[in-house]
């Protein structure tokens, strides 16, 4: 008995040739990727172009892995939805499904050199400087009519050309609209998209900002580093101006604190006054709501609600709370494992959710209208997400189990033109695009 | 602050007085017919009095053997040290504090030369490596730093001399000096000083930047995993940028504070090294002090040590509320 | 290509997965498929993982080899003392001299000697590397490799030892420190400060001159010295267990200890001490380092063992004389780069530990 028992345990214990194998493997792979990500490559190499034109953002067959010591983590494994312009899009999904480490692809931010982008691609549509053939930006000059009724380029007493100013104060160059696949992006290339075009929001406003520098300090730097040719004092402007837009009642005497000296949600404000400060196209929030209390919860959620009203752009919003994705999103993508197993809009998920798992989620949730005895819990755990078999993860826990679950993972099906379920029970609800 | 301050100052004095109790008992348990012997010993050819020696008993209180005799020889002795009043020490028939004085300076300046340099190339070293870390220059650096680090000094600085200075005769070893320049110019005699020097120092350089080198990497390594690298990241700054402005300024406060506690061995001198180059600094003075029985200077120089020792903590502290401006000293 | 052969690695992985699949539709948990290393073994893996530990490890057991079993394997005795170890055929022949008595004038009996030289006194016979003198003969024609390895039992033994009895003294200061805090914690980490205060170095010299006043010179002057090492050398292990203790005293598995009525005893012992032995035996395999680092820094100061005895400290004392160092340097190379090897072997075991315990290292 006793020596079963030591068998068994053994079974789930990984043998040293095994252990070998992976690390093998693992320096391997990584090796490789790493390569890849500090290659030199021409802009046209991951140019591409957008499916739907409507999208900023589109995710096709996402895998990011983990190379640990236990074997490969398939952390994103095969992730495909897209986020339309001018949209709060929610993902969510219990811990460790996946749902931040796909914000983190889209950012090249996946915990290097264990985490890898392996496979799929990340279109966006990034407005990007236009470069002369030595690679420099074209700046746009400011034009005078001179005495001859011709334009031409006004000079300042140096006799140098005037740089033209854009909105925010800094130098105007041409620009040019272009989709980049950022998983095939350099992350030399990648590194002016990264908070000018795209801007994030940690779930950890206590540890994310730099605790040695001033508030101030870290705002300025944003813009010193996007805004080329803003003078000092611009700068200090528009981070000022950025406190105020995120409800800081102070914000002269904020800019010039330390971020112990703030409180968890006034340091989330100033995590979102980070992100808006070069007006992002995209702002991806991870949890930003989820480290906070719940009053200062929905007044970060109302700032973002504002905020994407005023800059105009859209919002990746992860999170692990229903209720949070029901007041903000439109569309709505619900993960599992690493899989996007639902997707629809907010309509779709909330009233019409069609995989187990959604259903069971909606069922966990308390609501105030209906009177429940106990609140209805899914069995079982999400499964380690090592070796994971080819059938539907979530068979396991499934409470509609069908024979046909025994097979392969099932493919995403559209029962309506926004609405997609990846479950064996909508087999053949499959509406055939028109036209 | 100033209350804290006061308040570490005040327990530094307490810990001194209980170090020097321990010093002063120390000495007690030789019998002073052994020390008068170490006295006449040394004394045998220089000027030394018998009234130097008696006032050296008189300093310490040594003459009376009971309980009470050494409670009170002992505060005889620490208020004559309060005064600065140590002895005369038999090896340099000078006053203790007068001896101390003049050899520190030559301990400080080579060991201050010897620091610079293991700072400019500790500090971006490890930075280096924790950024390529696992890398093969990583492996490299970490094995290097942890050889240097097993050499014992004498050692490592033996065989400097037995290879550098007379294989292959590239320095002048001994002293500052060599005993032939007269009369030559400062510019001479300075560039004959950098030439003895510069083995030494090298040898300072290679024993202390280990331990330097895998601090530094070991604190950035913590740093570059922090969120708030992450949000440097994400805010679209350059690696070098994330790395120099913001894992650096974070190194930094740890760094200050390792850098405070090298206090003593900046004006304490590094004896074993001193000792094997014949560098005439207060290292190798108290050591040779400390060998023939020399127990005015020996003492001295032990409370001179004890005192930079809590000094360095006191002012490693107080670092430490300087850089982090998470920490206010209080309380 | 790269990743293919991933998805087939973990495809092979599990084939039985497939076949009993029907049986147990709910039976097996995914959670439960999944292999993990068990605990000993990821310790042992990381630290096997690391070249330098292994090579560490290998160095020491070199070393333990070469200072225990080598002798034996040795003609000469090395282990200095009695007159018959010499070899006599070695030591260089200084010269016939007669004696002669007299009566002085301060009435006391002298003793002059008449030295005549036979042969030049050849330095370079006397530290000759031969066939049977590998790395050639002291002055008093001790054979210089033999003495190299009892040179290793001494150094080594004291360092197990000394490293052994400080972290004792350390752990129970600092766990009482630690554990109930207040006033025994305000003594204690007093003299802690007060110890760290002192410069070792400079008191070892200083000891050493109060030995030489109570007439110990002997082999036990290196004992005496190690014990008040001991004696001063617990105060890292005691902070270090102390600020390991009052951490874990405030999580919540102390409380659910308490909660569950243990004794003070029991919940030091099974809960509180098996938290602090990695960190620990880290610090002992590190320190251990050090303490040979002391014993051969008391030797080459000539404040150690008698020149006579044999530990590595003594032999390396040799480079401190310029004619040594300068023409004879198999004296003095061998027992440096022993003393360099066994720190370096401990520091890289050290380290090699620390990283395979640290549960905070992944990769």
């Amino acid at each position: 008995m006793a020596d079963n028992k030591t068998q068994d345990k053994k079974k789930h214990y990984i043998s040293r040739s095994e252990s070998r194998q992976i690390a093998k493997e693992n320096s391997k792979a990584i090796s490789f990727y790493e390569k890849q990500k500090k290659r030199k490559v021409k802009p046209e190499e991951y140019t591409t172009e957008m499916k739907d034109d409507k999208n900023i953002v589109e995710f096709e067959d996402l895998h990011t892995y983990f190379f640990s010591d236990a074997g490969t983590v398939k952390a994103v494994n095969g992730v495909t939805f897209s986020i339309p312009a001018g949209s709060t899009v929610g993902v969510v999904g219990e811990s460790g499904c996946g749902k931040s480490v796909t914000s983190l692809s889209l950012m090249q931010l996946v915990q290097a050199p264990s985490g890898q982008i392996v496979k799929g691609s990340i279109r966006f549509k990034a407005d990007l400087f236009k470069r002369d053939a030595k690679g420099k930006k074209i700046p746009v000059y400011e034009t005078e009519i001179d005495e001859n009724g011709e334009e031409k380029v006004k000079l300042n007493e140096k006799g140098k050309p005037i740089i033209k100013k854009n909105e925010l104060g800094g130098n105007l160059y041409e620009m040019e609209s272009r989709v980049v696949d950022i998983a095939k992006m350099p992350t030399e290339a990648m590194r002016s998209i990264r908070g000018r075009e795209i801007a994030m929001i940690f779930q950890e406003p206590m540890t994310s900002l730099n605790p040695v520098f001033t508030i101030g300090n870290q705002l300025d730097e944003v813009g010193k580093l996007h805004i080329e040719g803003i003078s000092k004092q611009r700068v200090k402007e528009r981070s000022i101006e950025m406190l105020k837009l995120v409800g800081i009642a102070d914000p002269e005497g904020v800019y010039k604190k330390y971020p112990h000296e703030l409180s968890g949600g006034m340091r989330q404000r100033v995590m979102i006054a980070i992100a808006l400060l070069c007006n992002p196209k995209l702002i991806v929030a991870d949890e930003p709501t989820t480290a906070l209390d719940v009053t200062i919860q929905a007044q970060i959620l109302d700032l973002l609600r504002d905020i994407k009203g005023k800059i105009n752009g859209s919002i990746m919003l992860i999170t692990h709370d229903l209720g949070v994705v029901a007041e903000m999103a439109d569309f709505v993508v619900v993960m599992y494992a690493g899989k996007v197993i639902e997707m629809g809009t907010a309509e779709d998920i909330f009233d019409h959710p069609m995989h187990p798992y959604t259903i069971g989620l909606q069922k966990s949730k308390p609501t105030v209208d209906s009177q429940v005895d106990e609140l209805y819990c899914i069995p079982g755990f999400v499964p380690n997400p090592i070796n994971m078999p080819d059938y539907c993860y979530f068979r396991d826990r499934c409470e509609k189990c069908l024979e046909k679950c025994a097979g392969e993972y099932p493919k995403l099906i559209k029962v309506s033109d926004t609405h997609s379920v990846s479950c064996y029970l909508y087999d053949g609800a499959e509406v055939k695009k028109n036209g | 602050m100033t209350k804290y301050i006061i308040k570490r100052i005040l327990l530094s004095v307490v810990i001194l007085f209980f170090v020097s109790l321990i010093l002063y008992l120390l000495i007690r348990c030789m019998p002073v017919s052994f020390i008068e012997n170490k006295f006449n010993e040394i004394n045998s050819a220089g000027n030394l009095t018998e009234e130097d020696f008696k006032r050296l008993l008189a300093i310490y209180g040594l003459e009376d053997n009971s309980f009470g005799g050494i409670i009170r020889g002992y505060f005889g002795w620490l208020g004559n040290f309060l005064k600065g009043d140590m002895g005369v020490s038999f090896q340099k028939q000078n006053p203790v504090s007068q001896v101390i004085g003049e050899t520190m300076g030559i301990s400080f300046g080579i060991a201050f030369v010897a620091l610079i340099i293991e700072l400019i190339i500790a500090i971006p070293l490890g930075i280096k490596c924790a950024t390529n870390q696992y890398g093969k220059f990583d492996y490299a650096t970490t094995v290097l730093c942890m050889t240097l680090m097993a050499f014992p000094s004498f050692f490592l600085g033996n065989l400097f001399i037995k290879i550098f200075a007379v294989d292959l005769g590239w320095f002048d070893i001994g002293g500052l000096n060599s005993g032939s320049l007269q009369g030559v110019s400062f510019f001479v005699r300075f560039g004959d000083m950098v030439w003895h020097l510069i083995l030494p120092i090298t040898v300072m350089v290679l024993l202390d930047i280990g331990p330097m080198m895998r601090y530094t990497r070991t604190n950035t390594l913590e740093v570059l995993n922090a969120d708030y690298i992450r949000t440097a990241r994400a805010k679209g700054l350059s690696e070098s940028k994330v790395v120099y402005k913001h894992v650096f300024r974070n190194t930094l406060i740890p760094l200050i504070t390792l850098l405070s506690s090298t206090l003593p061995m900046l004006f304490g001198g590094a004896m074993i090294t001193e000792t094997v180059f014949a560098i005439p600094g207060i290292g190798q003075t108290a050591y040779n002090a400390l060998k023939v029985g020399d127990i005015p200077l020996a003492m001295g120089y032990n409370m001179f040590i004890a005192i930079l020792t809590v000094v360095g903590v006191l002012l490693a502290d107080i670092m430490y509320a300087v850089v982090d401006p998470r920490v206010k000293l209080g309380k | 290509m790269e990743e293919n052969k991933k998805e087939n690695g973990v495809e092979t992985a599990t084939p039985t997965e497939k076949e009993n699949f029907n049986d147990n539709l709910h039976g097996e948990n995914l959670t439960e498929r999944a292999k993990v290393l068990s605990p000993g073994m990821t310790v042992l893996k990381r630290f096997f993982r690391s070249k330098l530990s292994i090579i560490g490890l290998v160095a020491i057991i070199i070393l333990f080899l070469f200072s225990f079993v080598g002798p034996l394997f040795s003609p000469w005795s090395g282990n200095g003392g009695t007159i018959k170890d010499y070899d006599p055929a070695s030591r260089p022949i200084l010269g016939t001299y007669s004696t002669i008595e007299y009566i002085g004038p301060d009435g006391n009996v002298y003793t002059a000697y008449d030295v005549t030289i036979d042969e030049l006194l050849d330095y370079v016979s006397l530290g000759d590397i031969s066939g049977s003198h590998w790395l050639g003969t002291t002055y008093e024609g001790y054979d210089v490799f033999t003495r190299l390895m009892y040179g290793g039992r001494v150094s080594l033994t004291i360092g197990f030892v000394v490293i052994i009895l400080e972290t004792l003294i350390g752990v129970v200061l600092g766990g009482l420190a630690g554990y109930f805090g207040k006033w025994v914690d305000n003594l204690i980490m007093r003299i802690v400060d007060i110890l760290s205060c002192i410069p070792s170095l400079p008191i070892m010299l200083i000891l050493s001159a109060v030995f030489e006043s109570a007439n110990i010179m002997d082999i036990s002057r290196l004992y005496y010295m190690m014990a008040i090492l001991c004696l001063m050398g617990w105060t890292g292990t005691a902070r270090l267990v102390r600020g390991q203790i009052l951490s874990l005293r405030e999580q919540e598995f102390m409380l659910a200890a308490k909660c569950s009525g243990l004794s003070t005893g029991k919940k030091i012992f099974k809960h509180l001490l098996p938290n602090v032995i990695p960190q620990l035996i880290v610090s002992m395999t590190l320190g251990l380092g050090s303490i040979i680092l002391m014993e051969a820094t008391l030797g080459y100061l000539g404040i150690g063992a008698p020149p006579e005895a044999a530990t590595w400290g003594t032999m390396i004392e040799l480079a401190s004389n310029a004619r040594y160092r300068n023409f004879y340097p198999n004296l003095w190379l061998g027992a440096g780069i022993c003393i360099t090897l066994a720190i370096l072997a401990f520091n890289f075991v050290g380290d090699g530990l620390r990283d395979a315990f640290d549960p905070k290292m992944k990769r």
